[in-house]
């Protein structure tokens, strides 16, 4: 499988990863309505996919949402392609407008904004607490979040390290539900200093930013259609690059190229949706190149033709007819 | 650098930490300062859930202060002995310990409205100077007599639990028949919180001594006429205290505004 180098804002440096394959495509488009099966596809991909030898998980490297968002966009662009083809339904008027970004352009605009590390570290009374953006959970397994636990991650989820006097109290190391008992005894001030000098702040600086603008196809409308980057939901920015394909194309495309070709179910699942969709795209124009010989051979007499050279020779009845 | 420690080791130290955010707060009722703890964020935690209450918003609200209050306040003052207008005090000093020394408050004067913010320190202050009637006052309508005063926090809770458990668990917030229903027994909760003791002939029924049921169901039977008098005692002894401590005049540009301080869940926020 092929690897790529895959830009990673938070650490502001390169991770080589491999690309998406149709398995992981499929596994990804077939979750894309549900939340909690995406968030494990997704966030299954991002451990799966990066090559050993320049692994940062053994380092203690934990993608922010923010990292997810950038790397699952670069892998799409490698591996499925680079235009994201869209519908959007203006709420004004109803109509329906297509549109198509173009992820390489999409990075670009995002970068200035996206493409930094947020850390931040606020000091009320003997507390320092070092807020950053989100990291995602890695583990595959993790639970399903009850409300309880969906409202411990909302509230406490920027705070990635705390320091209190002289003593670390070491976040990262220690499972969620420790974090979230040490977070909930925080006095309320320092909770809120966080809320007001940086969750209020990254929410700002994120509410504004676009991800997308375009005008609604009827002309007597104009209504301006946008879709904007929202921090705390970042599954759902990241299930827009996937909206414009679904298991079905796959699956057509699949039962398409296997009827022409003897390949191995293997091979199939190792390449990347890119390449399948090559082969779907030659097989289709193969196939329209046969249908179009088919309707113009006129059967050729070779007794007639090659009269000179058969003669003598009797025709017998053909075998083929 | 400390090696790593436990969660009980940390749990511990940050309670002794938090002690540094103590303060006190004054009650108007007791006429003195008492002791409290600083908030947490686990009390953040409950008053967000407020927001997802909707049309509830107030029952949640009361019951998730009354959570809070028995966490910070000093331990040895029950709050059977705390009316709901120090609770009202006590919020917004509160606010002034944990979020912010103000808070906003929209003026208006016609159709027009300014917004700005008090000082709640210079708020808490003006009210100590000022006199407030926490006495019980007697009603009877020939027949019936009764005792009523500002209910204590003990006992808005007591009801709102009750309101919630047994009037609005599993009722749709978008079915507008459901909530007109409510408004009979919301009446009567209201009025019964105020009400201590009945006295029927020389039968005297202590009601803060029955559990909510009982007690509301004895209101309800009690006359017209008591339960109109009742109100108007109410109006004029109690709604009127009330509305001396949220309602806040200000000249603004030669003209009288008129504020009204809201507290509910937005003062921790």
């Amino acid at each position: 499988m092929l690897s790529y180098r895959i830009w990673v804002p938070s650490t502001q440096s390169y991770l080589r990863m491999y690309e998406i394959n149709c398995e992981q495509y499929r596994d990804i488009l077939k979750s894309v309505e549900d939340s909690d099966n995406f968030n494990y596809y997704t966030n299954k991909l991002l451990t799966e996919n990066i090559t050993d030898q320049y692994s940062l998980l053994r380092d203690g490297f934990t993608p922010t949402l923010i990292d997810k968002f950038i790397i699952m966009l670069q892998l799409k662009a490698y591996s499925c392609n680079t235009n994201l083809s869209l519908t959007r339904e203006c709420s004004k008027c109803a109509t329906k407008t297509d549109f198509v970004i173009d992820l390489n352009r999409l990075i670009d605009s995002l970068a200035p904004v996206v493409d930094r590390s947020f850390k931040k570290t606020i000091t009320v009374g003997s507390y320092s607490v070092v807020c950053d953006i989100p990291s995602i959970n890695l583990n595959p397994n993790a639970e399903v979040f009850t409300d309880d636990q969906k409202l411990n991650r909302y509230l406490y989820s920027f705070i990635s390290d705390i320091s209190l006097s002289d003593n670390k109290l070491l976040l990262p190391t220690r499972p969620d539900d420790e974090k979230f008992k040490i977070c909930q005894s925080l006095p309320y001030n320092v909770t809120y200093a966080v809320k007001t000098h940086f969750v209020d702040d990254i929410h700002n600086i994120f509410k504004e930013l676009l991800f997308f603008k375009t005008k609604c196809n009827d002309k007597k409308c104009g209504d301006e259609l946008e879709i904007k980057f929202d921090i705390l939901n970042i599954d759902d920015i990241v299930k827009l690059l996937f909206r414009d394909s679904n298991n079905t194309n796959m699956l057509q495309q699949y039962a398409s190229v296997s009827n022409h070709c003897h390949f191995d179910y293997s091979f199939y699942k190792s390449i990347c949706p890119a390449e399948l969709e090559t082969l779907y795209n030659m097989i289709t124009e193969s196939s329209k190149s046969d249908n179009a010989e088919e309707n113009t051979n006129q059967d050729i007499d070779l007794f007639q033709q090659y009269r000179s050279q058969t003669q003598g020779m009797v025709e017998s009845e053909s075998e083929f007819k | 650098m400390s090696e790593q420690l436990s969660l009980q080791e940390i749990l511990s130290l940050v309670n002794q930490t938090n002690k540094q955010f103590d303060s006190v707060v004054y009650i108007p009722s007791l006429n003195k300062e008492v002791y409290v703890k600083s908030m947490n964020a686990s009390h953040l935690k409950s008053v967000i859930r407020t927001a997802v209450a909707g049309v509830f918003a107030n029952n949640v609200f009361n019951q998730i202060t009354y959570d809070i209050l028995k966490d910070v306040l000093d331990p040895s003052i029950p709050l059977s002995n705390i009316t709901v207008f120090d609770k009202l005090v006590i919020l917004l000093q509160l606010r002034m310990i944990n979020v912010k020394n103000t808070i906003g408050v929209n003026f208006s004067f016609g159709e027009k409205v300014v917004s700005e913010e008090i000082n709640i320190k210079e708020f808490i202050d003006s009210l100590k100077l000022k006199t407030f009637n926490f006495e019980v006052a007697t009603v009877s309508d020939g027949t019936y007599e009764a005792e009523i005063c500002f209910p204590s926090i003990e006992n808005e809770f007591q009801f709102e639990r009750n309101f919630a458990q047994t009037k609005i668990k599993g009722i749709d917030q978008s079915d507008l028949e459901a909530l007109k229903n409510l408004f009979d027994p919301l009446f009567i909760k209201e009025i019964c919180m105020y009400i201590r003791s009945v006295k029927i002939s020389d039968q005297y029924i202590n009601l803060l001594a029955h559990p909510v049921e009982s007690r509301l169901a004895i209101v309800e039977k009690l006359s017209g006429s008591l339960i109109t008098k009742i109100l108007e005692t109410i109006d004029a002894k109690y709604s009127s205290q009330l509305k001396e401590l949220l309602v806040i005049p200000k000249t603004i540009d030669e003209n009288e505004y008129i504020g009204n301080l809201e507290i509910g869940p937005e003062i921790f926020t």
